[in-house]
Protein backbone atom coordinates (compact mmCIF):
# COMPACT_ATOMS: atom_id res chain seq x y z
CA UNK A 1 0.00 0.00 0.00
CA UNK A 2 2.71 2.60 0.74
CA UNK A 3 4.90 1.58 -2.55
CA UNK A 4 1.43 2.11 -4.20
CA UNK A 5 0.81 5.37 -2.56
CA UNK A 6 4.85 6.29 -3.56
CA UNK A 7 4.06 5.34 -7.29
CA UNK A 8 0.82 7.81 -7.62
CA UNK A 9 2.38 10.23 -6.27
CA UNK A 10 5.19 10.06 -8.51
CA UNK A 11 3.37 10.32 -11.31
CA UNK A 12 1.56 13.13 -10.09
CA UNK A 13 4.74 15.10 -9.76
CA UNK A 14 6.35 14.24 -13.18
CA UNK A 15 2.88 15.38 -14.43
CA UNK A 16 3.47 18.48 -12.74
CA UNK A 17 6.76 19.38 -13.40
CA UNK A 18 5.43 18.32 -17.58
CA UNK A 19 3.06 20.89 -17.39
CA UNK A 20 4.95 23.60 -16.12
CA UNK A 21 7.90 22.98 -18.43
CA UNK A 22 4.73 23.19 -21.32
CA UNK A 23 3.68 26.36 -19.58
CA UNK A 24 6.98 28.28 -19.59
CA UNK A 25 7.96 27.05 -22.73
CA UNK A 26 9.13 30.13 -25.06
CA UNK A 27 6.88 27.97 -28.57
CA UNK A 28 3.71 28.43 -25.91
CA UNK A 29 4.65 32.14 -25.43
CA UNK A 30 4.44 32.33 -29.30
CA UNK A 31 2.09 29.70 -29.95
CA UNK A 32 -0.83 32.64 -31.66
CA UNK A 33 2.26 33.26 -34.17
CA UNK A 34 1.98 31.50 -37.49
CA UNK A 35 4.86 28.85 -37.13
CA UNK A 36 6.66 29.62 -40.13
CA UNK A 37 7.10 33.59 -38.85
CA UNK A 38 8.38 32.60 -35.10
CA UNK A 39 11.91 32.96 -34.63
CA UNK A 40 11.76 29.56 -32.37
CA UNK A 41 10.21 27.40 -34.89
CA UNK A 42 13.59 25.83 -36.50
CA UNK A 43 16.42 26.06 -34.15
CA UNK A 44 19.43 26.07 -36.09
CA UNK A 45 22.62 24.75 -34.95
CA UNK A 46 25.28 26.81 -33.32
CA UNK A 47 27.17 27.96 -36.17
CA UNK A 48 24.67 29.00 -38.49
CA UNK A 49 24.10 32.72 -39.51
CA UNK A 50 19.97 33.21 -38.96
CA UNK A 51 18.83 36.49 -40.57
CA UNK A 52 16.08 37.74 -37.89
CA UNK A 53 15.31 40.67 -39.94
CA UNK A 54 12.37 38.48 -41.28
CA UNK A 55 10.68 39.63 -38.04
CA UNK A 56 9.43 42.74 -37.94
CA UNK A 57 9.81 44.38 -34.76
CA UNK A 58 5.98 45.87 -35.05
CA UNK A 59 3.35 43.98 -33.55
CA UNK A 60 1.32 45.53 -36.21
CA UNK A 61 1.42 42.16 -38.46
CA UNK A 62 0.39 40.53 -35.65
CA UNK A 63 -2.42 42.64 -34.67
CA UNK A 64 -6.01 41.81 -35.91
CA UNK A 65 -5.90 45.20 -37.92
CA UNK A 66 -4.10 43.22 -41.07
CA UNK A 67 -6.97 41.47 -41.86
CA UNK A 68 -9.80 44.26 -41.47
CA UNK A 69 -10.06 45.43 -44.72
CA UNK A 70 -12.91 47.93 -43.93
CA UNK A 71 -10.35 49.88 -41.73
CA UNK A 72 -7.26 49.52 -44.14
CA UNK A 73 -9.62 50.60 -46.79
CA UNK A 74 -10.15 53.46 -44.70
CA UNK A 75 -6.21 54.14 -43.77
CA UNK A 76 -5.53 54.02 -47.84
CA UNK A 77 -8.69 57.07 -48.37
CA UNK A 78 -6.85 58.84 -45.53
CA UNK A 79 -3.96 58.99 -46.85
CA UNK A 80 -4.96 59.73 -50.05
CA UNK A 81 -7.14 62.84 -48.28
CA UNK A 82 -4.13 64.19 -46.51
CA UNK A 83 -2.40 64.22 -50.47
CA UNK A 84 -5.48 66.23 -51.69
CA UNK A 85 -5.37 68.44 -49.02
CA UNK A 86 -1.69 69.29 -49.63
CA UNK A 87 -1.91 69.65 -53.12
CA UNK A 88 -5.57 71.24 -53.50
CA UNK A 89 -5.99 72.52 -50.29
CA UNK A 90 -9.40 70.91 -49.52
CA UNK A 91 -11.29 67.68 -47.94
CA UNK A 92 -12.84 64.91 -49.13
CA UNK A 93 -16.09 65.26 -47.84
CA UNK A 94 -18.08 62.15 -49.48
CA UNK A 95 -16.65 58.90 -51.01
CA UNK A 96 -18.13 55.92 -52.60
CA UNK A 97 -16.61 52.54 -53.71
CA UNK A 98 -19.29 51.36 -56.43
CA UNK A 99 -17.19 47.96 -57.05
CA UNK A 100 -16.63 47.15 -53.39
CA UNK A 101 -15.87 43.30 -52.83
CA UNK A 102 -16.01 42.78 -56.37
CA UNK A 103 -12.86 43.63 -58.37
CA UNK A 104 -9.59 42.85 -57.66
CA UNK A 105 -8.59 47.11 -57.56
CA UNK A 106 -11.67 49.21 -57.36
CA UNK A 107 -12.42 52.68 -58.14
CA UNK A 108 -12.58 55.89 -55.47
CA UNK A 109 -15.23 58.18 -56.29
CA UNK A 110 -14.74 61.40 -54.25
CA UNK A 111 -16.64 64.90 -53.53
CA UNK A 112 -14.55 67.34 -52.52
CA UNK A 113 -15.05 70.46 -50.46
CA UNK A 114 -15.08 73.07 -52.75
CA UNK A 115 -15.77 70.44 -55.68
CA UNK A 116 -17.61 73.19 -58.17
CA UNK A 117 -14.93 76.23 -57.12
CA UNK A 118 -12.05 73.67 -57.91
CA UNK A 119 -13.99 72.61 -61.41
CA UNK A 120 -14.55 75.87 -62.72
CA UNK A 121 -11.20 76.52 -61.77
CA UNK A 122 -9.26 74.14 -63.70
CA UNK A 123 -9.43 72.46 -67.74
CA UNK A 124 -9.84 69.15 -65.83
CA UNK A 125 -9.88 68.81 -62.11
CA UNK A 126 -10.99 65.09 -62.28
CA UNK A 127 -7.96 63.99 -64.38
CA UNK A 128 -5.58 66.59 -62.43
CA UNK A 129 -6.61 64.75 -59.50
CA UNK A 130 -5.85 61.26 -61.14
CA UNK A 131 -2.40 62.62 -62.42
CA UNK A 132 -1.30 63.97 -59.29
CA UNK A 133 -2.08 60.53 -57.25
CA UNK A 134 -0.94 58.69 -59.84
CA UNK A 135 1.95 57.61 -57.82
CA UNK A 136 -0.16 56.82 -54.44
CA UNK A 137 -2.44 54.71 -56.64
CA UNK A 138 -0.04 52.40 -58.31
CA UNK A 139 1.06 51.47 -54.80
CA UNK A 140 -2.42 51.15 -53.41
CA UNK A 141 -3.80 47.91 -51.97
CA UNK A 142 -7.38 48.57 -52.83
CA UNK A 143 -7.67 51.49 -55.16
CA UNK A 144 -6.64 51.96 -58.71
CA UNK A 145 -8.56 55.03 -59.73
CA UNK A 146 -9.82 58.01 -58.24
CA UNK A 147 -13.15 59.85 -60.00
CA UNK A 148 -15.16 62.45 -58.81
CA UNK A 149 -19.02 61.65 -57.92
CA UNK B 1 -24.57 45.26 -86.32
CA UNK B 2 -20.50 46.36 -85.76
CA UNK B 3 -18.55 47.64 -83.17
CA UNK B 4 -19.17 51.52 -84.08
CA UNK B 5 -22.59 51.30 -84.63
CA UNK B 6 -23.39 49.66 -81.36
CA UNK B 7 -20.88 52.06 -79.63
CA UNK B 8 -22.86 54.88 -80.72
CA UNK B 9 -26.29 53.58 -80.59
CA UNK B 10 -25.23 52.65 -76.66
CA UNK B 11 -23.92 56.30 -76.18
CA UNK B 12 -27.02 57.61 -77.59
CA UNK B 13 -29.76 55.77 -75.60
CA UNK B 14 -27.85 56.18 -72.20
CA UNK B 15 -27.90 60.64 -73.23
CA UNK B 16 -31.74 59.69 -74.15
CA UNK B 17 -32.62 58.03 -70.92
CA UNK B 18 -30.45 60.26 -69.00
CA UNK B 19 -32.38 63.49 -70.67
CA UNK B 20 -35.66 61.80 -70.46
CA UNK B 21 -38.86 63.23 -67.97
CA UNK B 22 -41.37 60.35 -67.56
CA UNK B 23 -44.53 59.39 -65.25
CA UNK B 24 -43.28 57.18 -62.69
CA UNK B 25 -46.06 56.58 -59.82
CA UNK B 26 -48.76 59.30 -61.01
CA UNK B 27 -45.79 61.95 -60.70
CA UNK B 28 -42.97 63.72 -63.27
CA UNK B 29 -39.59 61.95 -62.66
CA UNK B 30 -36.63 62.63 -64.33
CA UNK B 31 -35.19 59.52 -65.11
CA UNK B 32 -31.30 60.39 -64.01
CA UNK B 33 -32.87 60.77 -60.43
CA UNK B 34 -34.19 56.91 -60.06
CA UNK B 35 -31.67 54.46 -59.30
CA UNK B 36 -33.07 51.88 -61.53
CA UNK B 37 -32.64 54.04 -64.96
CA UNK B 38 -29.27 55.34 -63.74
CA UNK B 39 -28.18 51.69 -63.82
CA UNK B 40 -29.24 51.50 -67.18
CA UNK B 41 -27.54 54.45 -67.79
CA UNK B 42 -24.01 53.35 -66.78
CA UNK B 43 -24.14 50.18 -68.06
CA UNK B 44 -25.21 51.57 -71.68
CA UNK B 45 -22.26 53.93 -71.29
CA UNK B 46 -19.76 51.11 -70.48
CA UNK B 47 -20.64 49.64 -73.13
CA UNK B 48 -20.92 52.30 -75.55
CA UNK B 49 -16.79 52.53 -74.68
CA UNK B 50 -16.87 48.33 -74.79
CA UNK B 51 -17.57 48.46 -78.40
CA UNK B 52 -15.51 51.78 -79.23
CA UNK B 53 -12.26 50.05 -78.14
CA UNK B 54 -13.39 46.84 -79.81
CA UNK B 55 -14.34 48.99 -83.53
CA UNK B 56 -10.48 50.29 -82.80
CA UNK B 57 -8.83 46.95 -82.32
CA UNK B 58 -9.38 43.73 -84.60
CA UNK B 59 -7.12 41.65 -82.57
CA UNK B 60 -9.71 42.07 -79.18
CA UNK B 61 -12.96 42.47 -81.47
CA UNK B 62 -12.30 38.79 -82.93
CA UNK B 63 -12.24 37.78 -79.14
CA UNK B 64 -14.54 36.28 -77.28
CA UNK B 65 -15.76 35.38 -73.80
CA UNK B 66 -16.38 37.23 -70.39
CA UNK B 67 -12.49 37.48 -70.09
CA UNK B 68 -12.21 39.69 -72.37
CA UNK B 69 -13.69 42.66 -70.69
CA UNK B 70 -10.31 42.42 -68.19
CA UNK B 71 -7.83 42.06 -71.44
CA UNK B 72 -9.42 45.02 -72.69
CA UNK B 73 -8.36 46.78 -69.55
CA UNK B 74 -4.93 45.93 -69.82
CA UNK B 75 -4.56 46.97 -73.53
CA UNK B 76 -6.40 50.59 -72.77
CA UNK B 77 -3.81 50.84 -69.85
CA UNK B 78 -1.14 50.51 -72.63
CA UNK B 79 -2.63 53.35 -74.72
CA UNK B 80 -0.98 55.68 -72.62
CA UNK B 81 -3.73 58.28 -72.71
CA UNK B 82 -4.66 58.67 -68.50
CA UNK B 83 -8.45 60.17 -69.62
CA UNK B 84 -9.33 57.34 -71.75
CA UNK B 85 -8.21 54.96 -69.07
CA UNK B 86 -9.41 57.07 -65.97
CA UNK B 87 -12.85 57.43 -68.34
CA UNK B 88 -13.00 53.67 -68.83
CA UNK B 89 -12.50 52.20 -65.18
CA UNK B 90 -15.06 54.65 -63.99
CA UNK B 91 -17.49 53.60 -65.84
CA UNK B 92 -16.04 49.83 -65.57
CA UNK B 93 -16.55 49.90 -61.97
CA UNK B 94 -20.00 52.07 -62.02
CA UNK B 95 -21.35 48.88 -64.76
CA UNK B 96 -20.61 46.27 -61.98
CA UNK B 97 -22.59 48.45 -59.61
CA UNK B 98 -25.48 48.74 -62.08
CA UNK B 99 -25.78 44.63 -62.74
CA UNK B 100 -23.93 43.02 -59.11
CA UNK B 101 -24.97 45.66 -56.18
CA UNK B 102 -27.96 46.37 -54.14
CA UNK B 103 -30.26 49.47 -53.42
CA UNK B 104 -27.28 52.42 -53.10
CA UNK B 105 -28.48 55.88 -52.84
CA UNK B 106 -25.26 56.99 -53.18
CA UNK B 107 -25.52 56.50 -56.89
CA UNK B 108 -27.68 59.63 -57.18
CA UNK B 109 -24.26 61.50 -56.31
CA UNK B 110 -22.96 60.58 -59.31
CA UNK B 111 -22.37 63.42 -61.97
CA UNK B 112 -24.06 61.94 -65.39
CA UNK B 113 -23.40 65.25 -67.57
CA UNK B 114 -19.72 64.36 -66.67
CA UNK B 115 -19.49 61.02 -67.74
CA UNK B 116 -21.58 61.72 -70.51
CA UNK B 117 -19.20 64.44 -71.76
CA UNK B 118 -16.80 62.08 -70.80
CA UNK B 119 -17.85 59.20 -72.93
CA UNK B 120 -18.70 61.26 -76.23
CA UNK B 121 -15.21 62.56 -76.18
CA UNK B 122 -14.01 59.00 -76.82
CA UNK B 123 -17.08 58.13 -78.93
CA UNK B 124 -16.07 60.88 -81.47
CA UNK B 125 -12.75 59.90 -81.70
CA UNK B 126 -11.61 58.55 -85.16
CA UNK B 127 -8.72 56.64 -83.92
CA UNK B 128 -7.53 55.37 -80.14
CA UNK B 129 -4.36 54.37 -79.72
Amino acid sequence: MKESQNTDYKKVLSTAVVMTAALLSPNHVVASVPEEQSIFYSKPSYDQYVNYEFVQQSTYSYSGIQNDIPMLKQMEISKLSDKINSIFHTKIVEHWIPADGLLEKTCLFIKVNNQEELISATDDFELDLYLNLKEELNSNNFFNMIALL
Amino acid sequence: MDHLSLANQFNTFAFEVKDKCTSINSEITTLQDNEFFRRIIFSRYYYALYHKFLAHNDELASKTGPGLHEVLLQKVQTYNDPKLYQTFIKLRNLRIWADYKDNDPTALSVNLNTINTNVYSIIKRTTIN
